[in-house]
C-alpha cells in the first residue's frame, strides 16, 4: 500500500457522474509535484521535532550533572588548599578527588554518545527530508507510510511489532522507540497505582513542564495524598496532613479550589457516599492519570496528540467522503464502498467540494469542455471521446460496458458541466 | 425626616427654576423649618433605650428606664445572657456559647441549620488554632461533614475550614481570613441577631438606620438645592451652605 502525498489546499474531489471513482491526479508538470511535497512537508513537524527535543534535554541534564560534579570537586580542592590536613590525609582526600574526576571524565564519554548518537539522528531525518524528489517519491512515501505505522504502534505499545518493522524497514534513525519506551516505563507504573516514576519524569522536565503551567505534578500529589486516605485509619490520616504540608500547601496560590476540594476528603472519608468525593476514590482516577501523562509527554516532545495514522486517515477519509460514496451503487474503487471505512468516516464531515471532476468509467480521462460527457439513454454518462474510438470500431454502435444496452452515437445526448 | 421629603417635593414643582440653577436655601430659613417640626420626648427615649438594648448595654438600660421611666421591649434579663452567649464566640469558646443558646432557646439551633454550622465550623476553627489536629479531624468528621452534605453553601465553607489543617504557617494561607479575630466577630453579630430574632426584636437598633436615612436623604437633596449640611453625625451641626 501506498501513501499519496497530501494535497493540502486542494479541495476538488474525482468523481464520476453515476460512480464515484477515485483516481490520483496524473503528474502534470514538476512544479506542482514540487509545492505537493512543500505542502507535505509541513506536516512533517514532528519528525524533526522530537529527536531535536529529545537531544536538547540529553544535552541539559548533561550538563547540569557535569557542573554539580565539578563544583563539588572545586570545593574538596578549595577545602583542601585552606586546611591543615596531616599528608596522608592529603593524599586521601586528593586520591578520592582523582577519582571522581576518573568518574566525571567516564560520565562525559557516556553523554558525549548519547548526544553524538541523537545529534546523528537529527541529521537522518533532515537527510530524509531532503532526499524527496520526482524519482523516488513512490519509495520516499513506502518509507513514510511504515513510519505512520510504527507512530501508531508504539502509541499503542506494540514494541516488539515497531522494533521488527523498524528494522527490516532500515528505518531505526526515522523512528521513537526508545522515547516510547521512557512514556510506557511511566505509563505502566500509573498502571500499578504508583507516582515515583511520574514523579521522576516530572523533576527531569521540571523546568519545560513549568514554562507550559502544566497540573501534571499537582494531580500526581493529589492522587498520593488520596491514597493515603483511602487507608483510612488515625495513623494514615496524620501521614496524609504531613504529605499535604509538604507536598501541596505549596499550590495553594496557584491551585486553591482543586486544593481545597481534595483535602475535604479528610473529613469525608473514603466511604463517603457524596459523590463530589466519591469520585476522587474511584480506581479510574489512575486512567485520568494515564491519559494527562500521555497528553503532557506529546506536548513536551511537540508530538501530534492523536497517532499520525489517525491524522492521516481522517484526513483522507473526510476528502473522499460524499454523499454518493455512502449510497449502495457507490464503486468498487472508491474505498467509502468498504463497511470498516464507512465506520471509520461516520464522525467526519463531507469532503467540501467547489467543482466536482468526472471521471470517465472508460477512459479513466477527465471530461471538460474539450472532451465533455455525453449521456446513454440509459441516463449512464461517458466522454465523448471515449464513445467516438467506441463508434468508430463498431460501426457506429455503442455498448454500455455496465449495462450492456446497445444504441446508435447519434442517440447520445450531450451533457454540460456547469 | 418628612421634612427633606416636603423640600423635595417643593423644588420639583418649580421646574423653570430648576432647568437654570439649583435652588439656594439659606441657614435661616433651613433652621426656621426645622424649628417647625416637632418630636415627642417619648419617641426618642424609645428610640435611646432600643439602641442599649439591641446592642446590649443592659446597666445603660437599667438606669436609663429607671431614670426615664422608658419600658423595654424585652425583659432586661435576657440581654445578659444575650452578652454571655455573644462574648463566649467572639473569645473563641463556641462549646460554651451553644450551650448557652440552647439554655435560652432551644428553638433557636434547631431552626437555624445555617447558624448551628457556623457555630460549628467557628469550633473546628478554634480546634486548627490550637494545633489539636487529630481532634479537629475527628469533629470535622463526625459533626460537620454530614451537615455539609446535605447543603452546597456548607460544603464550600467546610473545605476552606478543612484547607487550615494542611498550611503551617497561617500567614501563606489562602484562607486565612478565617483565622481572623473579625471572624469570631461575625459568628457572634450572627448568633446575636439569631437570639434578637427569637425575641421577636429587630437584629439592629433604628437609630443607626435613622441617621443612614439622613444620609441618604441629604444626598438626594443635594441634586435640586443647596442648603445646610450636616456634615459631622458625631455633633449634627449645620455647616453653611457653599456653591
Amino acid at each position: 500500500m501506498e501513501i499519496d502525498s497530501a494535497t493540502n489546499g486542494n479541495s476538488d474531489t474525482v468523481m464520476t457522474e453515476s460512480a464515484a471513482t477515485i483516481t490520483p491526479s496524473p503528474v502534470v508538470v514538476s512544479s506542482s509535484r514540487s509545492n505537493q511535497f512543500t505542502e507535505s512537508l509541513k506536516l512533517e513537524h514532528q519528525l524533526l521535532r522530537v529527536p531535536f527535543e529529545h537531544y536538547k534535554k540529553t544535552i541539559r541534564t548533561n550538563h547540569r550533572s557535569f557542573e554539580k560534579e565539578v563544583s563539588t570537586i572545586v570545593n574538596g580542592v578549595g577545602e583542601l588548599a585552606d586546611s591543615d590536613w596531616s599528608k596522608d590525609d592529603t593524599v586521601s582526600r586528593l586520591t578520592c578527588l582523582v577519582t571522581r574526576l576518573q568518574g566525571l571524565k567516564r560520565k562525559l564519554e557516556e553523554g558525549s554518545n548519547v548526544e553524538n548518537l541523537q545529534a546523528q539522528r537529527c541529521r537522518a531525518r533532515i537527510d530524509h527530508l531532503d532526499s524527496v524528489d520526482v524519482e523516488n517519491i513512490t519509495e520516499w512515501n513506502n518509507t513514510k507510510l511504515k513510519r505512520i505505522l510504527v507512530d501508531y504502534m508504539l502509541r499503542m505499545s506494540y514494541f516488539e511489532t515497531a522494533t521488527k518493522l523498524s528494522e527490516s524497514s532500515n528505518i531505526m534513525d526515522l523512528v521513537d522507540i526508545d522515547i516510547f519506551r521512557e512514556a510506557k516505563k511511566v505509563i505502566d507504573a500509573l498502571k500499578n497505582r504508583e507516582v515515583a516514576s511520574a514523579l521522576t519524569w516530572c523533576a527531569d522536565n521540571k523546568t519545560r513542564l513549568k514554562k507550559s503551567k502544566s497540573k501534571f505534578e499537582f494531580q500526581l500529589r493529589l492522587q498520593e495524598f488520596i491514597e493515603l486516605v483511602r487507608v483510612d485509619t488515625a495513623e494514615s490520616y496524620k501521614k496524609a496532613i504531613q504529605y499535604a504540608r509538604k507536598h501541596l500547601a505549596s499550590w495553594g496560590t496557584t491551585h486553591m479550589k482543586e486544593l481545597q476540594h481534595v483535602l475535604a476528603t479528610l473529613a469525608f472519608k473514603s466511604t463517603t457516599e457524596c459523590s463530589k468525593y466519591k469520585v476522587l476514590f474511584e480506581l479510574r482516577q489512575w486512567d485520568v492519570l494515564v491519559d494527562q501523562f500521555k497528553q503532557e509527554f506529546c506536548k513536551l516532545y511537540g508530538m501530534t496528540m492523536e497517532p499520525l495514522l489517525n491524522i492521516y486517515l481522517q484526513a483522507g477519509l473526510s476528502a473522499l467522503k460524499t454523499p454518493y460514496g455512502l449510497e449502495e451503487g457507490c464503486t468498487k474503487e472508491d474505498p467509502l464502498s468498504q463497511e470498516n471505512f464507512r465506520k471509520l468516516a461516520l464522525p467526519l464531515p463531507f469532503s467540501k467540494q467547489h467543482h466536482s471532476k468526472l471521471v470517465c468509467y472508460i477512459s479513466k480521462e477527465l471530461m471538460d469542455t474539450e472532451n465533455p460527457p455525453q449521456v446513454l439513454p440509459n441516463g449512464y454518462v461517458y466522454s465523448t471521446k471515449a464513445l467516438k474510438e467506441m463508434a468508430e470500431k463498431n460501426g457506429g454502435k455503442i455498448t454500455c460496458p455496465r449495462t450492456g444496452l446497445v444504441c446508435n452515437y447519434t442517440e447520445l445526448v450531450k451533457a454540460y458541466i456547469s | 425626616m418628612s421634612l427633606f421629603r416636603i423640600f423635595i417635593n417643593q423644588l420639583e414643582e418649580d421646574d423653570e427654576d430648576m432647568a437654570t440653577s439649583k435652588k439656594m436655601i439659606t441657614r435661616e430659613e433651613w433652621e426656621k423649618k426645622l424649628n417647625a417640626v416637632k418630636l415627642r420626648k417619648e419617641d426618642m427615649n424609645t428610640l435611646v433605650m432600643n439602641f442599649l438594648v439591641t446592642e446590649g448595654y443592659v446597666e445603660a438600660a437599667e438606669k436609663f428606664q429607671r431614670e426615664s421611666g422608658t419600658k423595654p421591649e424585652i425583659d432586661l434579663a435576657t440581654i445578659t445572657d444575650r452578652m454571655a452567649v455573644k462574648k463566649a464566640v467572639q473569645n473563641g469558646n463556641v462549646e460554651d456559647a451553644i450551650e448557652k443558646v440552647n439554655d435560652l432557646n432551644p428553638e433557636i439551633l434547631d431552626t437555624n441549620p445555617e447558624l448551628f454550622f457556623h457555630l460549628q465550623q467557628q469550633r473546628l476553627i478554634e480546634l486548627i488554632r490550637q494545633g489539636k489536629t487529630e481532634e479537629a479531624l475527628e469533629f470535622a468528621q463526625e459533626e460537620l461533614a454530614p451537615r455539609g452534605e446535605e447543603n452546597q453553601a456548607f460544603l464550600e465553607e467546610l473545605e476552606k475550614t478543612v484547607a487550615l489543617l494542611v498550611f503551617d504557617d497561617a500567614s501563606t494561607c489562602p484562607v486565612k481570613e478565617l483565622l481572623d479575630l473579625s471572624h469570631r466577630l461575625k459568628t457572634a453579630s450572627e448568633v446575636n441577631a439569631a437570639i434578637l430574632t427569637s425575641q421577636s426584636h429587630e437584629k439592629d437598633p433604628k437609630l443607626p438606620s435613622l441617621l443612614k436615612m439622613l444620609i441618604w436623604a441629604q444626598t438626594q437633596l443635594d441634586e435640586k438645592a443647596v442648603y445646610p449640611h450636616i456634615n459631622d453625625l458625631s455633633t449634627g451641626k449645620l455647616e453653611d451652605p457653599s456653591e
